[in-house]
């Protein structure tokens, strides 16, 4: 009940006033009743005391000359006090003299002999006995017995007692109520207006101020902290938002990290296998040539084995380069002015003994007249070869591989068709990606860096164009077709019959220096050299190669930048400077390939930039083009 | 000592008296006679005295008693270490041939009552108090004079016989006579 009632402030409130007043007025009556109680028994004493003395005094004559009807004469002076009931004399020797009892009264017990000097309560009476005397002698002993109305006092004071407290207590109530109204009512708007923003987050409510005391003043405050703890509130909230939305993209951007780095294990894991997948066949065959040297059809296979392995690992190596410059965004196009014809010509070449090898059947359409293109023609080369390498790659034997190229409002259009495995519609959009390979089991069947179609698309980019593959599914083929603003001229000339590779012309003896410390490079170079009849001299450091050049007078040099004693620059610029008027072809042959490897080159005087390993090809038509 | 035994003879007269009517005359005059020594000397404590009544500040008050040799004993006990008004109270036995001299109180005994009117006239209103113990004895210039009522000493006051000798008797006293005369018949 209590807590009950002390759980709200009204209930403290009445239960404080109600408290107090109680307190107070229970505190007051019992002072002031015993205090009067022992007043009142005090005075009620005394005078009996003072009656005794009277009546004494008065009847010593009385006891002097032995006359009871004198003393009770005096006694029933008692008459004029009815609250004393009965009275007695008693003479010196303390037996009893003379006897009072009020009329009415009969129940009254008067001892037959003095008692001691003293009054004693009895219940409801008041008895006393007091020895009355005179210059020091004692007369005698007189014994009052009155009404003692301790009891009907404290009866009356607990009526008046109880009726103030009822009183008050109502008065405590109205009080308390006069308090909750004006102390209770700003603080339970307080609490409702707490109580309200708490449920709805609400910090625009405000608590209306009724008074200007203390409560005003808290009502004043509650109001302006709920205006700061908005304020606070809306910035956080704010705060919160561009916080999630930059953890958002940090997430996305950590998991792309997370997508490419583990594409990137996932490569250069592959990267090892694909470097020694055509090491064991090139070894093979090696090993062929040693013991079967002299059957020309094992050596033939060999050679053709060999060259093959190579190609790959050639490829691979110029793939990683393109893959490094894709990465550190220094892909640059060398675009010049050339013959559509002549670019598909070579991807074609470079495609063939793949597709021929994959026993798979290429059906080729090309526009009729001839078509100027402003490309790289190297890089667009590289796109359709590409292209064809995968189609073949994902085509089983038998299969067919198209590739149509078409010009449209000066647009060029090359389509790339194959009947081969197709691509799952929802993987579509991936395989542009970097390091994509949608098979990545151990045991899978078409091997690859995953590189060439990110590096086709990217070129086509970079030239302005678009690649796009589609596939109507698993088993039902790919179509990758490639869009690029780069027509210059479609004359509606016939192309001219033949090309350049059809009639190969001989080439010229050459005076050739190699200068390379790998002596099985420079070695077996030698020997590619002198088997297409040029003289060949070789030098295995700079200096021997500058005495050379001296002596040997060679009209084309192959230089390692790399060399000892004295490195590839230095040398081409001695070598420029031993005789500046004479033509020299100067060909610098390096395992980099970057950019600023092949400027440095250019810098130091070279003509041409080779990356090892060498292509035959490549030596032929430099040989060629030096003449 | 003097109050027990007063006291016990108080109880015995007031208590037995009725019980016992009949009692050897001597031994009923012996506490009569104890009575009247004992309130003999209380009338003492309610008399006014005046200075001029003592030959001397240090005199002592005296009780002279004419006539009643065996109370005069009664009374020299009941007197003794006892004082009236800071006096000590002594008791004179006074002969016919004795001036009535130096006295405040004087006690005629039954015997002597025939001589009252000449003892009376010896004093000449001098401020004596006199008590009798003989019917009618106010009349002749007794102050104070002892009855036998229902076997109990009691006494009668004639009070201008007091005021012409100059004594004031107090009226508490007067409150417990039996009997008191106020004027002259």
């Amino acid at each position: 009940m209590l807590s009950a009632v002390s759980r709200s402030i009204r209930g403290k409130l009445m239960l404080a006033v109600i408290a107090t007043t109680f307190i107070a007025l229970l505190i007051t009556a019992v002072v002031l009743v015993i205090y009067d109680l022992r007043t009142y028994q005090k005075s009620w004493v005394a005078d009996l005391i003072t009656q005794a003395e009277i009546i004494g005094r008065a009847s010593g004559a009385a006891l002097d000359f032995n006359d009871p009807e004198a003393a009770e004469q005096n006694l029933q002076l008692l008459k004029v006090r009815p609250k004393i009931t009965a009275g007695a004399l008693y003479d010196a020797d303390g037996a009893l003299f003379a006897t009072y009892t009020r009329e009415g009264v009969t129940d009254v017990f008067l001892p037959e002999r003095a008692g001691p000097d003293g009054y004693r309560i009895e219940g409801n009476q008041i008895v006393l006995f007091h020895r009355v005397s005179d210059n020091g002698v004692w007369l005698g002993t007189v014994h009052l017995r009155a009404q003692y109305e301790m009891l009907e006092r404290l009866r009356g004071y607990l009526a008046i007692v109880g009726g103030i407290l009822i009183v008050s207590l109502l008065v405590a109530v109205l009080l308390s109520y006069w308090l909750q109204a004006s102390v209770t009512r700003p603080i339970l708007a307080i609490s409702d207006v707490a109580h309200r923003v708490k449920e709805r987050r609400d910090f625009s409510l405000r608590v209306a101020k009724t008074t200007e005391d203390e409560l005003g003043y808290l009502v004043d405050s509650f109001n302006d902290m709920l205006t700061e703890v908005g304020n606070r509130a809306q910035a956080l909230e704010t705060t919160n938002r561009s916080l999630e939305h930059e953890m958002a993209i940090r997430q996305d951007a950590e998991r792309a990290l997370l997508i490419a780095d583990q594409r990137k294990d996932e490569f250069l894991a592959t990267l090892a296998h694909e470097l020694r997948n055509p090491l064991a066949p090139l070894r093979n065959a090696l090993e062929i040539l040693r013991s079967h040297g002299h059957d020309t059809e094992a050596s033939s296979a060999a050679r053709d084995i060999m060259d093959r392995q190579l190609r790959q690992l050639v490829r691979l190596v110029d793939d990683l380069l393109d893959v490094s410059r894709i990465t550190t965004g220094k892909l640059t196009l060398r675009p010049e002015s050339v013959a559509l014809q002549s670019v598909v010509q070579s991807a074609l070449d470079a495609a063939s003994p793949f597709i021929e090898a994959r026993k798979v059947e290429l059906s080729v359409s090309m526009p009729a007249a001839p078509v100027q293109l402003f490309v790289d023609a190297t890089r667009l080369a590289q796109v359709f070869l590409n292209l064809l390498h995968n189609a073949a790659k994902f085509t089983e034997p038998g299969g067919r591989v198209g590739f149509s190229a078409e010009i449209r409002k000066r647009t060029l259009v090359v389509t790339i068709t194959d009947t081969g495995i197709g691509i799952p519609p929802e993987l579509l959009p991936m395989i542009f990606e970097m390091f994509a390979q949608l098979d990545r089991s151990l045991e899978r069947q078409h091997a690859g860096l995953g590189v060439g179609l990110s590096l086709a698309r990217r070129l086509i980019e970079l030239h302005g164009g678009t690649l796009e593959a589609f596939s109507d599914g698993p088993g039902r083929g790919t179509r990758f077709v490639i869009s690029m603003p780069s027509v210059v001229e479609s004359s509606g000339a016939p192309a001219p019959a033949g090309d350049e590779a059809a009639g190969e012309p001989a080439s010229a003896r050459r005076r050739i220096l190699l200068a390379d410390d790998n002596e099985d490079f420079v070695s077996s170079f030698a020997l590619i050299l002198r088997a297409m009849g040029h003289e060949v001299s070789v030098a295995h450091d700079g200096q021997e190669a500058l005495a050379a050049a001296i002596t040997f007078r060679p009209e084309v040099a192959f230089l390692d930048i790399g060399l000892p004693k004295l490195n590839g620059y230095d040398l081409a610029r001695r070598l420029r400077a031993l005789d500046p008027a004479r033509h020299l072809v100067l060909i610098a042959v390096t395992g980099w390939g970057q950019d600023h490897d092949k400027q440095q080159a250019r810098d130091a005087g070279f003509d041409h930039h080779m990356v090892k390993p060498v292509a035959p090809e490549e030596i032929t038509a430099i040989l060629t083009s030096a003449h | 000592m003097r109050m027990p035994r007063l006291a016990v003879l108080c109880v015995a007269l007031w208590g037995a008296w009725p019980a016992a009517p009949v009692r050897s005359d001597e031994r009923a005059t012996a506490i009569e006679r104890s009575i009247k020594a004992a309130f003999l000397y209380k009338f003492g404590s309610y008399v006014e005295w005046q200075p001029s009544s003592f030959a001397s500040a240090g005199a002592p008050f005296t009780i002279g008693v004419v006539g009643e040799d065996a109370l005069a004993r009664d009374l020299i006990d009941v007197v003794a270490d006892r004082t009236i008004g800071d006096r000590r109270v002594v008791v004179t036995v006074l002969r016919e041939s004795d001036p009535i001299e130096g006295v405040q109180m004087l006690f005629i005994g039954r015997s002597a009552a025939p001589r009252l009117p000449q003892l009376v006239r010896a004093i000449q209103q001098r401020p004596i108090l006199i008590v009798t113990e003989s019917p009618g004895a106010l009349n002749e210039g007794s102050m104070i004079n002892f009855v036998l009522t229902h076997a109990r000493v009691r006494f009668e006051i004639s009070l201008p016989a007091a005021t012409r000798s100059g004594l004031v008797l107090s009226s508490r006293l007067l409150a417990v006579a039996q009997s008191v005369i106020t004027r002259t018949l």
